[in-house]
């Protein structure tokens, strides 16, 4: 795993004694090659544990949420150019390091082997978030969105510290290598519920739930593009992850703890889905839009059968590109019309023609258009879901309907219609932008032809 | 892909076998043309004279349903009046259904 | 590996040429629609010899070709399979549709992104293909959203009017509706039978539960517009008239149909499905029939019409015929794709004139057209030996002589004078009697482009019935004989709806209108069913979601019940705890109290 980590530590100084006009170059193609290195973890899936040393490990679980955040860096260095022109060269490489350092640690985070080791980078990643979004925002209510950020964060996760330690007590390991060799089973108190609700929600409010969402949309408004995209992409998975690693420990008191979250994660994915239908702002919408995929993710990893957590893997990969993709082309609107609001930039296939087949990609597969992967995970939460209860169907059903119409609400507005007159003399798209897109959508296209590589364990 | 590009030519000429050469000229080509060959000229408060050409592809169109609808009907009219008579029981004798005649016994 | 595979997989990958095509060199010497058309027309000549290797050996085969997921207990494969059904409809619908395609190389002629419409028709084809040829739910599951998304972007084509946005966002949004029950029936078949491969699913499930069945028939309702989920249809109609010439006949509606046949082996044991759909069909068939009789644009009497035999296949699923279903999609697609380019050259000649009223004594400019909307409207009708008798006659006597009940069969029969009424409007309006268009007139039907499609499809609504009726080895034993007066039955209320429209068009056709009236308004306002649906509705929905959802949880309660009344509650606790309030009074009051203190416990400890 070293091969990974060490380059990219070396990224901050590489990006520090580069020259000013090779700055935005040298870190880009650096981390892609990082990216394709780590490639080749994708390889040995069927290996239940890479063991590269005892601390960092890799499984099929962990190997596409690795290669997802070693993919999205070039793309978030990318994405920034634009909105950090302006900026001194300092500042700008303040700001790639710190992008590099959250890579870093989202590493770290998703092969550490350990639980304790896990909540220490888990907790670290926020404080570049953090800077990020509260730095490099566009709007004063950044600092709002910081503060909703960080405390709804550090509120869930002071708990599960505790349930960690306590639980590292009890046990006296808390490697995940070990975890399903314990014999540790959690009989049904009070003591023990009030431990598990510690341990879930941390990651619940990360995801995030519904009801504990308010610092999503807020987040994804205000921080800037590459903040918007390692959001939504990495650090809600991060959720998804943890709750899948640490529902090994709570076995039997999930099957009844998780009634009341799950039904409000099916009855929140319907509100959030109509929140999205009278969304103005576009960055909101695609944030409530998340809200309203990862409730589907918090459904199937509660339901914990073999097929939810394929399904939930799946959704998580394949929400991370779709998402992070519809925020830069949110963003590459804004930089246009330097505006969210959706009616101010209508039309838009008539000017930006390439730029409008990338929404329409986009738009498809977050529709989970079959057979993209984004159907594959849909359609295994929504199986596993109706063998729970069939009358999830309901639920379930409705929200792909929902789903379906805000997104195509969000391609029209945007890119059909007849553009205004405002908007007649903007700037062509960038090759930039385009390959941007294109690194976004390729790997949704090849996924697609094989995604047994990222349905996680196959049991 | 060279060995493909070299059949090109092989397939523009099948292609020929299927489209008519007259579209060929029409719609064919880099140019687009509206309209077609033959123009109309416009006209105003009168009707503009179909081609002979089209009166009669018409008709021919129109006397191939007829002939096709009375040939059908000469030759295969048990489809429109019913191919086999429809049994009517009333008309079904003692001795059909082996019911004796009463004087028996 | 026979002949008929490989020349099935042949035509399917050679469809998929042009989507790749565009970025090589390969057809520059062709303009890209003229090469698309190629395409679908050489693809159509070699889809022959399967059919004809059907019609001669009746053979069907299955292939597996490429495992998509292994997940545990279920293997997903690509595999096709090719029976009557496919093979017969791959080439029903690439002739038709290389007759569309040529069409529209002059309808569309003057657009300036005809390259990027003949691909998303082409698209739309191909996705119909997929569905058509799928062996396994998930692969006709991809077939079937794939149509519905192509819709979508063609419906929309000229985005530039609203009407269209709505319309084709309409058309997704029924079209979902519908697909919740498809998903529904997929994930309860492969909870029970752990396939989802269609011979596999027959074998294990020979009396399924209601559920998926309702589930498959709430799917083919949202895809094939009946009654209820069906006003997508007409508003379908603001896409461009070649699209409306393929989504009818064609691809997409009848996805829905097609949907039920497939899976016939599994509702044909279930009484109550076969009921339900019966009831469904006889419905949508009566009420559109009923809307296309008032309606005016002539686009939207084709539209409705094709709705109304979109019931007829639905109740001819009901009566447990699904093959003659099939029989019907396949004859349907002629005359109903002939129908349409009809209009669409009607209405092209008429400059963007779609008003039936606006048109008239069009026998004399437009002679083909005129010959072949009147073919058309009588094999849409079922004139004996026509295309549509073969299939309609045939499903209207065996749903007379099936023990169905009586409302349906009523309706039916009904809605089938219906179409000869509304047909003769059509024909009479547009066709005969004095023009009403405007002075300055400019038509000629001189273009082969526009021609021969039309000459195409309307030699084919003549023969293909017969063709295809005669070639098919029956499955189901046709009725042999029945008495007159049901034989008749079909013929007659035909004729009857054909002299009623005649008499009452020509009676009144110079009658003062007489607006206000109400069986006119339901027919002609589709049964207010837009007004319920399309503004009561989503008004209602859009407003929950406003405030329920964005106002009332999201802003109010979430916000000021965490975050608000934290900091709330710490502001009070913050200001009660602090004392720098600036008041010299508080401050002389604390030092009296903490002397006052002190001098107490001083006095009371040290005493």
């Amino acid at each position: 795993m070293l091969k990974i980590i060490i380059p990219s530590i070396m990224l901050i100084p590489m990006t520090w004694l580069s020259k000013n006009t090779m700055m935005w170059i040298n870190p880009t193609i650096h981390s892609l090659m990082i990216a394709l290195m780590s490639l080749s973890y994708l390889n040995k899936l069927d290996i239940t544990n890479q063991n590269h040393s005892l601390k960092f490990a890799s499984d099929p679980l962990t190997s596409p949420l690795l290669i997802l955040t070693t993919w999205l860096l070039p793309l978030m260095i990318m994405a920034s150019q634009h909105h950090l022109s302006k900026e001194t060269e300092i500042r700008k490489k303040t700001y790639i390091s710190l992008l590099i350092l959250l890579q870093i640690s989202l590493i770290m985070t998703f092969t550490a082997t350990e639980m304790i080791m896990f909540y220490i980078l888990f907790e670290a990643t926020l404080i570049p978030t953090l800077i990020i979004i509260t730095r490099w925002g566009n709007q004063t209510e950044r600092m709002k969105a910081g503060l909703y950020f960080l405390f709804y964060t550090l509120a869930g996760s002071l708990p599960l510290l505790i349930a960690l330690i306590y639980l590292q007590n009890s046990l006296g390991s808390m490697n995940f290598l070990l975890f399903p060799y314990n014999k540790h089973m959690l009989n049904s108190t009070w003591s023990n519920s009030l431990l598990w609700i510690a341990c879930a929600m941390a990651f619940m409010i990360k995801l995030p739930m519904y009801g504990l969402h308010l610092w999503l949309p807020k987040a994804h408004v205000e921080a800037p593009i590459a903040g918007s995209m390692v959001l939504a992409a990495i650090l809600l998975k991060l959720g998804g992850y943890g709750m899948m690693r640490i529902s090994q420990l709570l076995e039997p008191m999930t099957n009844y703890m998780a009634y009341p979250f799950i039904l409000l994660s099916l009855w929140g994915m319907i509100m959030t889905s109509s929140i999205c239908l009278r969304q103005t702002d576009l960055k909101s919408l695609i944030a409530y839009s998340s809200v309203s995929h990862m409730a589907l993710v918090i459904v199937a990893i509660l339901i914990q059968t073999p097929w939810s957590f394929m399904g939930a893997t799946a959704l998580m990969i394949a929400h991370g590109l779709t998402s992070s993709l519809l925020f830069c082309l949110a963003n590459s609107n804004y930089e246009r019309t330097h505006s969210r609001t959706m009616l101010l930039a209508r039309g838009l296939q008539m000017t930006l023609p390439l730029m409008s087949t990338w929404w329409i990609l986009s738009s498809l597969t977050n529709l989970a258009l079959p057979p993209t992967i984004n159907l594959v995970g849909e359609l295994f939460i929504i199986l596993s879901t109706f063998s729970w209860s069939n009358f999830t169907i309901i639920l379930t059903g409705l929200n792909m309907l929902i789903t379906a119409l805000y997104t195509l609400f969000m391609l029209i507005t945007t890119q059909r219609g007849k553009p205004p007159y405002h908007i007649s003399n903007i700037t062509p798209t960038f090759t930039r932008e385009n390959s941007l897109m294109a690194l976004h959508i390729i790997p949704l296209l090849l996924l697609t032809l094989n995604p047994k590589i990222i349905l996680g364990n196959l049991y | 892909m060279s060995a493909l590009t070299r059949l090109v030519p092989l397939a523009r000429v099948g292609g020929r076998l299927f489209r008519s050469g007259r579209a060929r000229a029409a719609g064919g080509g880099a140019v687009r043309h509206a309209g077609g060959d033959a123009h109309a000229g416009p006209c105003y408060r009168q009707f503009p004279q179909p081609s002979r050409k089209a009166v009669i592809q018409a008709e021919v169109l129109s006397a191939t349903m007829w002939f096709w609808i009375l040939w059908r009907f000469w030759h295969d009219s048990d489809a429109v009046l019913g191919h086999f008579p429809y049994p009517d029981p009333s008309q079904w004798t003692d001795e059909e259904l082996g019911i004796l005649p009463d004087d028996e016994d | 590996m026979n002949l008929s595979t490989s020349s099935f997989i042949l035509t399917l990958i050679i469809l998929t040429l042009p989507i790749f095509t565009p970025m090589t060199n390969l057809h520059k010497t062709l303009p890209y629609p003229n090469y698309v058309k190629l395409i679908i027309s050489t693809s159509f000549f070699l889809s022959l010899i399967p059919t004809l290797m059907l019609f001669n050996s009746n053979q069907e085969t299955l292939t597996t070709n490429w495992n998509w997921i292994i997940a545990p207990t279920i293997h997903m494969n690509l595999n096709l399979k090719m029976d009557h059904f496919s093979i017969l409809f791959t080439s029903v619908a690439l002739f038709v549709t290389w007759s569309i395609m040529e069409f529209s190389l002059w309808y569309m002629h003057s657009d300036p992104h005809m390259s990027k419409f003949f691909k998303y028709l082409l698209m739309f084809l191909i996705t119909m293909m997929i569905l058509v040829s799928a062996n396994n739910l998930l692969q006709l599951f991809i077939g079937w959203e794939g149509v519905g998304i192509m819709s979508f972007l063609l419906i929309g084509w000229w985005h530039g009017r609203t009407d269209a946005n709505t319309a084709a966002l309409q058309a997704i949004l029924y079209n979902r509706i519908g697909d919740i029950g498809m998903v529904m029936s997929m994930c309860w078949l492969l909870l029970h039978s752990n396939t989802w491969d269609l011979q596999q699913i027959f074998i294990t499930q020979n009396h399924p539960h209601l559920l998926p069945l309702m589930g498959l028939l709430v799917a083919a309702a949202g895809k094939s517009a009946q009654f209820g989920l069906h006003p997508w249809l007409p508003s379908a109609m603001e896409g461009p008239t070649p699209v409306s010439a393929l989504l009818h006949s064609s691809t997409m509606v009848v996805a829905g149909i097609f949907l039920l046949i497939r899976l016939s082996p599994l509702m044909q044991n279930n009484q109550n499905i076969l009921t339900a759909s019966l009831c469904l069909g006889a419905l949508t068939t009566l009420f559109t029939a009923i809307c296309a009789l008032t309606q005016n644009d002539i686009k939207k009497i084709v539209a409705f019409s094709t709705s109304s035999q979109l019931g007829l296949m639905m109740v001819t699923i009901g009566i447990n015929q699904p093959h003659l279903a099939f029989l019907h999609i396949c004859t349907h697609a002629f005359f109903k794709a002939m129908l349409f380019l009809c209009s669409g050259s009607i209405i092209h000649n008429l400059n963007d004139e779609q008003d039936i009223r606006k048109m008239g004594g069009l026998y004399k400019t437009l002679p083909i057209t005129t010959s072949s909307l009147i073919i058309g409207s009588l094999a849409l009708t079922g004139m004996p030996f026509m295309t549509g008798f073969y299939s309609k006659d045939l499903i209207i006597e065996s749903a007379c002589t099936s023990n169905t009940n009586a409302w349906a069969l009523l309706t039916t029969l009904i809605a089938t004078s219906l179409t000869a009424a509304y047909s003769t409007r059509m024909i009479y309006f547009t066709l005969l009697n004095n023009p009403r268009s405007t002075p300055q007139l400019n038509m000629n039907e001189n273009n082969p482009l526009m021609v021969n499609p039309i000459k195409r499809l309307s030699i084919g609504s003549i023969f293909a019935g017969f063709i295809l009726s005669y070639n098919i080895t029956p499955t189901d034993i046709p009725q042999m004989t029945m008495p007159l007066y049901l034989k008749f039955s079909a013929i007659l209320t035909t004729i009857l709806g054909f002299t009623i429209a005649m008499e009452l068009s020509s009676m009144t056709l110079n009658l003062k209108i007489h607006y206000s009236n109400k069986l006119s308004n339901f027919s002609n306002l589709l049964g207010y069913f837009t007004t319920l649906t399309h503004r009561i509705q989503p008004h209602k929905n859009l407003l929950t979601s406003q405030n329920l959802a964005t106002s009332m949880i999201d802003m109010i309660w979430l916000e000021k019940l965490i975050p608000k009344s934290i900091s709330n509650s710490q502001m009070t606790a913050s200001s009660l705890t602090s004392n720098q309030t600036g008041l010299i009074k508080f401050y002389f009051l604390s030092f009296l109290l903490t002397i006052t203190l002190a001098i107490m416990t001083t006095t009371y400890l040290f005493e």
